[in-house]
């Protein structure tokens, strides 16, 4: 038998699987882009926009070597000289937030705060993935819309 | 304090904050402290210190 330590919230923190009634429910680390691209502090900028664009992204995660997250680019931070090293360009220390969070409150905080994206990380801070706003929008959306239709139509 | 520094107050509990918690910026039209959005996003958790403090 293997009794798990930590709290619940450590346990959803992780992005481990849980059970009942909101367990269904989408949440930040379900919506979350794994698939970002991430860099080093040593890194230039102009590699690491060049290698970003060509994936077709605007933001990238600067990581360290147990993939803590240490910065982030948006898009503002990828138009900056590309002589720049990673650590002089990033946004140092980014508000970060956890898997479990509801991708509606994610959603409405991010719409009302016009933020683009949002790293979801562990609580010990390694990345989950990038939530951008308009997957955060889109999903919450489809949660709204999917509970109108099984309430009936009532809301 | 600087002439171009704006004194910020979260919007929640009115605290003296230097800058929006969830945004990150300093100009936000409903800025918010780090104890007001952990609370409102169900986070009870405080965010990692990477040099083990």
């Amino acid at each position: 038998m293997f009794d798990y330590e930590d709290g619940k919230l450590d346990w959803l923190a992780a992005g481990l699987p849980s059970e009942g009634t909101n367990a269904q429910r989408p949440r930040a680390g379900d919506v979350a882009r794994k698939d970002v691209p991430t860099c080093r502090l040593d890194e230039r900028l102009g590699d690491v926009m060049d290698r970003t664009r060509e994936a077709g992204w605007d933001a990238c995660v600067v990581l360290n070597e147990e993939r803590v997250v240490f910065g982030l680019l948006r898009s503002k931070e990828l138009e900056a000289s590309p002589d720049l090293r990673i650590e002089e360009a990033m946004r140092p220390g980014p508000s970060t937030f956890r898997p479990f969070v509801s991708i509606e409150e994610m959603a409405a905080f991010m719409m009302e705060h016009d933020l683009e994206s949002s790293p979801i990380t562990t609580s010990d801070g390694r990345l989950v993935g990038l939530l951008r706003r308009e997957d955060a929008a889109k999903a919450a959306s489809e949660l709204h819309e999917r509970e109108h239709h099984s309430n009936g139509g009532r809301t | 304090m600087t002439e171009h520094d704006v004194a910020m107050t979260c919007a929640t509990c009115q605290s003296s904050i230097d800058r929006c918690e969830f945004c990150e910026e300093s100009v936000c039209r409903s800025p918010i402290c780090y104890h007001c959005v952990a609370e409102a996003l169900g986070e009870a958790l405080a965010h990692p210190h990477t040099h083990g403090g």
